[in-house]
């Protein structure tokens, strides 16, 4: 090993990692649970039924597909419930097959992963950062003939427009409930800590996340 | 009655090969950390590591009655350990994840700067520094420095011969030595 190798594993010895978390039980736990399907199937309902928020809504706003119910409860980040969301293509391939012409920010690059989710009616584009480590941009494109897809969150909202049309920012925490109750082919609740852009145009609804400023992400809905 | 702390991981695995759930309970802590450690260093984050290092003692346990008996069981385990975090870094499941922490800060998993000493600070500007290799070379490089393994144990981890080891191990430094060099002069006074 020469000196440059030493002082790396020198280096590299000392690196503090986060501490071990406690893995025997649930390993042990899903070892003895694999032969018992029926309870797995009864915890997963159960976990679902515990999940679900209750929220009192005071009032429901509508943009395009997207109603957003108004609660005056901050929700808090709950454990991620994904059911499926199978859906990831090439971006060729999502322009073929979605429904509607796939619209494309003119001020961003190609996205990074493209799927088609909810038997193909919902686009969902997504750029990551340039290390590709976080996501920076998250674009749903919904045509106005889909199923309602809700909304949870609190009153702090502004009303804007992109390209005329009527637009809401949400900067505070929220829930996204795409539940397609017609099909119950998938259901999603996501707690979103990012800020959004909803609008919609005489087809289609969008939702642009993003941890950019409303000004930014107004820029890119009208480059669309 | 033997105690299971003191048997050696080919009794422990015969054991659990036959049903024995403490046996594999004991495996499960006396590797939980270097398998957590690993994940950790190929995938940034706690909780993806926590989900891979319990998906590698579940697929082990479940491929135990493959397991060869022969080999040494840590790097088997640091091997599924590598292939999970390989598949969970392209995963589409990743993208939840980012999804459902998206933009959240990310949870300081390591003690706050003032905490650290100077080594650990080092430390961590070299792991920053790794994660710009590509990743078969971060793998050997993590393997052979940062979790000590030998040539032979991370030739096994990483299913690939000695000499092929040996050779991605060269690049990896060259290419580390230049990257330090270029970024962070005073890590390389560090190492001078």
């Amino acid at each position: 090993m020469n000196e440059f190798e030493k002082q790396i594993q020198m280096h590299a010895r000392a690196f503090e990692y986060p501490p071990t978390p406690e893995i025997s039980w649930p390993i042990s736990r899903r070892r003895s649970f694999k032969h018992q399907p029926a309870l797995r199937l009864a915890l997963v309902v159960a976990l679902f039924l515990m999940l679900v928020p209750l929220y009192v809504a005071l009032e429901q706003l509508q943009i395009g597909v997207i109603r957003i119910e108004v609660s005056d409860t901050t929700p808090i980040a709950s454990p991620v419930i994904l059911l499926d969301l199978p859906g990831q293509l090439p971006l060729a391939e999502v322009q073929r097959r979605f429904s509607q012409v796939l619209k494309l920010p003119a001020n961003l690059p190609e996205p990074d992963y493209s799927l088609l989710i909810n038997r193909d009616q919902i686009a969902v584009l997504i750029w990551l950062s340039s290390d590709k480590t976080r996501v920076e941009w998250i674009l749903y494109q919904i045509p106005n003939v889909s199923d309602s897809i809700g909304y949870k969150t609190v009153p702090n909202l502004t009303q804007t427009r992109v390209h005329g049309y009527p637009a809401i920012w949400l900067n505070d925490p929220h829930i996204l409930n795409l539940d397609y109750s017609a099909e119950l082919t998938q259901v999603v609740q996501q707690f979103v800590s990012a800020n959004v852009l909803i609008w919609s145009d005489d087809t289609t609804t969008y939702r642009l996340e993003t941890e950019s400023d409303m000004e930014s992400a107004r820029a890119i809905a009208e480059s669309l | 009655m033997v105690s299971h702390l003191s048997m050696p991981d080919k009794e422990l695995v015969t054991r659990a090969k036959e049903g024995d759930e403490f046996a594999y309970d004991q495996l499960v802590t006396r590797y939980r950390d270097v398998v957590f450690r690993l994940a950790y260093l190929l995938l940034g984050s706690a909780d993806d590591a926590e989900d891979v290092a319990q998906e590698t003692f579940i697929r082990a346990f479940r491929q135990l009655d493959q397991f060869d008996a022969t080999r040494t069981l840590k790097p088997w385990l640091l091997q599924i350990t590598a292939n999970q975090s390989r598949n969970r870094y392209r995963s589409w499941r990743r993208y939840q994840y980012y999804l459902a922490r998206l933009f959240r800060e990310d949870t300081p998993v390591i003690a706050s700067p003032e905490r650290l000493t100077q080594q650990q600070i080092q430390a961590q500007e070299l792991w920053r520094i790794v994660k710009q290799l590509k990743r078969p070379q971060q793998e050997i490089i993590y393997l052979r420095y940062f979790l000590d393994l030998s040539v032979q144990e991370t030739s096994d981890a990483l299913t690939i011969p000695v000499g092929t080891v040996k050779s991605r191990q060269h690049r990896a430094l060259a290419q580390l030595k230049s990257l330090i060099e270029s970024e962070n002069p005073d890590l390389i006074e560090a190492f001078s």
